[in-house]
């Protein structure tokens, strides 16, 4: 007799609510049974060397560690049926992600800038020459598919979206963000109101 | 044959990778480069505000990791199979956080705190991010990922020479040898190397 065994996946982050939360998400969505090793600062230092890039999070599975959280994204968007249908509908994704992580990054590069006065200058420099522009555009992405990143329909960008965008409205600054682009709220809440995503919160708060 | 225009500046940077993808492909293409200066009236055509886009009958591709993965997956440069292309992505996906720390000093327009950005990459990010794309390399018989030629390659290629100016490491490639195996590579196909024979050059 042959017996199929379960692969185990191991989840190694810092904390849910950045660039991991995403992929937590994925794994709820793939009904996904994973062990959570969420990371403190003092165990850091020792975990570190073993991890592939020094950094988190990293995916175990069956002993392989999958790092790097967009590819990891993809990779799992792809597991589940959340990607596209071909090359075209996968770029797309691709091309709306990368974009967002742009965002990201710029917002990111200067909420951790130790510099006061010149995380003043960067602030003032992206809310006048570059989040209007860019936080519309993926205003006007979203609004035109259907509430969603990409291809009008679910998609891992959807969850790499509603995992990151409260630590988005922190990096960025903008107090009011739910208000000025109310399509990224309603993105957020309509993958965390997907059952299987739901559920999997209900069952690990 | 469809109609393909690749938009993007006369530099190397984060087009290059692209304009290395289409001649490995044999798709002739337009290498339309829009000087700084003209960039202002184009802005407003791409989808978002920025280049490298690529136009395919008319349709308008962006973002250039997004371009180059989609022109991969076209080629077969993309893995064999899920684990591969997720493997490509990964070490691509490194390969783009060593360039963009690069990036933030490069285009720090405040001379004190740019020297003081450098000289704390130098001393803290850029030994060991370097040392771990050597290994990977090594690791990965002279290719970026998945032991063989891949987009991931094309990406390295394309823009080492943006990355050695950013970096401030003009021998770069004699510092790590396994660098230039990559680089090797790609240029080792007969079409790339017509394209690039014949090309603009440019510093990076």
């Amino acid at each position: 007799m042959c017996f199929r065994v379960m692969p185990t996946y191991k989840l190694y982050y810092f904390n849910r609510t950045a660039v991991g939360e995403g992929i937590h998400l994925l794994l709820g969505y793939g009904d996904q049974e994973f062990e959570e090793c969420r990371l403190k600062k003092e165990d850091w230092p020792a975990l570190k060397p073993l991890m592939p890039f020094g950094q988190v999070p990293v995916l175990e599975i069956d002993g392989k560690k999958y790092a790097q959280s967009t590819a990891i994204a993809r990779y799992l968007g792809r597991k589940y049926g959340l990607a596209g249908k071909d090359i075209e509908e996968d770029f797309e994704i691709d091309q709306i992600i990368e974009f967002f992580n742009d965002i990201r990054n710029r917002a990111s590069a200067t909420f951790h800038e130790t510099d006061k006065n010149t995380k003043a200058r960067m602030q003032e420099d992206n809310e006048k020459n570059h989040y209007p522009f860019m936080l519309k555009r993926l205003d006007d992405i979203i609004t035109k598919n259907d509430g969603h990143m990409a291809l009008g329909k679910l998609t891992w960008a959807d969850f790499v979206f509603a995992g990151m965008y409260d630590c988005l409205k922190l990096l960025l600054h903008i107090s009011d963000l739910d208000k000025k682009y109310p399509s990224f709220k309603k993105l957020r809440e309509k993958v965390l109101a997907i059952p299987e995503v739901k559920a999997f919160r209900e069952k690990n708060p | 044959m469809p109609k393909t225009v690749l938009y993007y500046f006369p530099a190397k940077a984060l087009g290059e990778a692209i304009r290395l993808l289409l001649a490995y492909s044999g798709q002739d293409f337009e290498d339309h480069r829009i000087k700084f200066e003209d960039w202002g009236s184009f802005k407003s055509l791409m989808p978002f505000g920025q280049m490298p886009v690529l136009e395919i009958d008319g349709k308008k591709y962006a973002q250039s990791t997004a371009i180059a993965r989609y022109l991969g997956q076209k080629n077969g440069l993309a893995g064999d199979n899920l684990e591969e292309s997720f493997e490509i992505d990964q070490n691509v996906e490194f390969l783009i956080d060593i360039r963009d720390e690069a990036a933030e000093v490069h285009y720090e327009k405040d001379a004190k705190l740019k020297a003081t950005k450098y000289e704390d990459n130098l001393k803290n990010k850029y030994p060991a991010m370097l040392k771990k794309l050597d290994e990977i390399i090594k690791q990965n018989k002279g290719h970026i990922a998945a032991g063989k030629l891949t987009w991931g390659d094309f990406v390295f290629a394309g823009s080492f020479d943006y990355m050695k100016v950013m970096l401030r490491m003009p021998d770069l490639e004699k510092k790590y040898p396994s660098f230039k195996q990559v680089i090797d590579a790609v240029y080792a196909d007969e079409k790339v190397r017509t394209y690039s024979e014949k090309c603009p050059k440019t510093e990076f």
